[in-house]
């Protein structure tokens, strides 16, 4: 029994990454329709949240099963009860793609009155960072660097920030039509903070995996270390 | 294995170890035990948890070459002490087998004769009824309580034993794998039982169904080769475990 019980868990390992990594891609490209205003590029992302969604779904019915069939306890519950959230989590992050991919969409067929795509990169990168290290964390099941994507966020929120003071001071000063433009713009900040808590919950989730301790809403993390 | 979770012990055990001959059977076991809460012993095949729970009512005496040091205290009265009465104890400390073993006598002499040898004063008519009512078993045999209880179905006779047990009014019920002869529906009225009776009784129950052990444990005692490895909180041992040890036997790594 402990043998088929080790391959079902082996086998949701193996799908969670999956997400893990369709996700990922989706989120680096949406950034790339965005920063190279690529319409045909923001138009594939949207087809292929598709398959996320559909991924999302066999996961699921897959934690479900697992905790119906074999009532896994201790490590093997958070295990199961981990994948279910980080699942919703990727999900998610997939759709906030979609959203950015949409922008990308429609601000790529007008002209860009200002260019903010420094601050932009600067913060995509350090978004799609703190993603892909929270994956990385999950993978390696290392709650050392789950605790570094969760310090990692704050910047993430400064940046928004920035970002925000900055749309506002180019697109504040009567140019044709700014409010929408401005709200779309800044909207792509707005989605890439999204991406960034999604990335911190999945990163709290592996502490939770890892030993037992649920730090959302608390800072225990410094507790943790020693 | 310093834990203050238990905040109102009925049984302290204090450094105690069992031996059978030359084999030591329990080593170096200190547990307390909770009030009116169900306390699960879990660990495979000869760790020593059923040595244990017969301890905590003298039950091993009856072995010649059983011996025990360290104390056992039931209400702060060590339980071996030289002016103890194991009758006594037995008394006041009840035990359901895993198998169930009415007297092949009717329903109602099942749960009368205990009380009636121990010169029970009060109406032993309705300490049969309400000891069978709180064994939720009354329903089903309140219009045969003449038959010999053997004609019950193993299920009922269990809960008879139990409505036997409670007849004495004792402060403590061990139970040593009190479910394992019961098909799933008898199981799981008394696993609602167990549950029940912690409103009055102290429970130890050996169990070596897992599921069992989480459903009705509001602590858990994990024993490995006469030792206790692990005592916490029921929620605690089946989420996220202290000791590896622990964390390999009830995910089926071993044992």
């Amino acid at each position: 029994m402990r043998i088929h019980f080790e391959n079902a868990l082996e086998n949701l390992k193996k799908e969670i990454i999956k997400l893990g990594g369709m996700v990922e891609d989706n989120v680096k490209d949406a950034v790339r329709s965005f920063l190279e205003r690529d319409k045909a590029l923001a138009q594939d992302i949207i087809k292929r949240d598709d398959e996320i969604d559909q991924m999302e779904i066999a996961i699921e019915e897959e934690c479900l099963k697992i905790l119906a069939l074999y009532h896994p306890v201790a490590s093997d519950l958070r295990f199961v009860i981990v994948v279910l959230k980080i699942n919703n989590d990727l999900e998610r992050i997939g759709d906030l793609a979609v959203n950015i991919a949409k922008k990308s969409r429609w601000l790529a067929e007008r002209e860009q009155p200002v260019d903010l795509s420094d601050v932009y990169r600067k913060m995509a990168a350090k978004t799609t960072a703190m993603l892909k290290e929270a994956l990385d964390s999950l993978v390696k099941r290392d709650p050392i660097l789950a605790d570094a994507v969760i310090a990692a966020d704050k910047e993430v929120n400064k940046m928004k920030r920035q970002i925000r003071k900055l749309v506002i001071s180019a697109y504040g000063s009567g140019t044709n039509n700014p409010s929408e433009m401005m709200f779309r713009y800044y909207a792509v900040a707005r989605n890439l903070e999204n991406i960034a808590d999604l990335a911190t919950s999945i990163a709290e989730e592996v502490i939770y995996l890892e030993t037992g301790k649920i730090i959302r809403h608390s800072h225990l993390i410094n507790e943790l270390k020693e | 294995m310093e834990k203050e979770i238990v905040k109102n012990p009925i049984i302290t055990c204090e450094n105690v170890d069992i031996f059978y001959g030359n084999v030591k059977a329990i080593d170096a076991l200190s547990l307390k035990v909770d009030r009116q809460k169900v306390t699960t012993l879990i660990g495979p095949s000869g760790c020593g948890k059923s040595t244990f729970l017969r301890a905590l009512n003298r039950m091993n005496d009856f072995i010649e070459s059983f011996r025990i040091s360290g104390r056992i205290l039931l209400e702060g009265e060590d339980i071996y002490g030289p002016q103890t009465d194991p009758v006594q104890i037995r008394l006041r400390v009840g035990m359901v087998f895993q198998s169930p073993n009415p007297f092949p006598k009717s329903i109602f002499e099942n749960i009368a004769l205990g009380p009636r040898l121990n010169g029970y004063k009060g109406d032993l008519e309705e300490l049969v009824v309400s000891s069978l009512k709180r064994a939720y078993l009354w329903d089903e045999v309140k219009d045969k309580l003449k038959e010999n209880a053997y004609s019950l179905s193993g299920g009922q006779q269990q809960r008879l034993c139990i409505a036997r047990a409670i007849a004495m009014q004792p402060d403590v019920l061990l139970m040593d794998e009190p479910t394992s002869a019961l098909d799933p529906i008898s199981t799981a009225k008394i696993e609602e039982l167990i549950l029940e009776l912690q409103e009055k009784y102290t429970i130890v129950i050996v169990t070596h169904n897992m599921q069992q052990a989480s459903r009705i444990g509001s602590y858990t005692a994990f024993f490995y080769q006469g030792r206790l490895i692990e005592f916490d909180k029921t929620s605690k041992i089946f989420t996220s475990p202290s000791e590896k040890m622990t964390e390999e036997y009830i995910t089926g790594r071993f044992g």
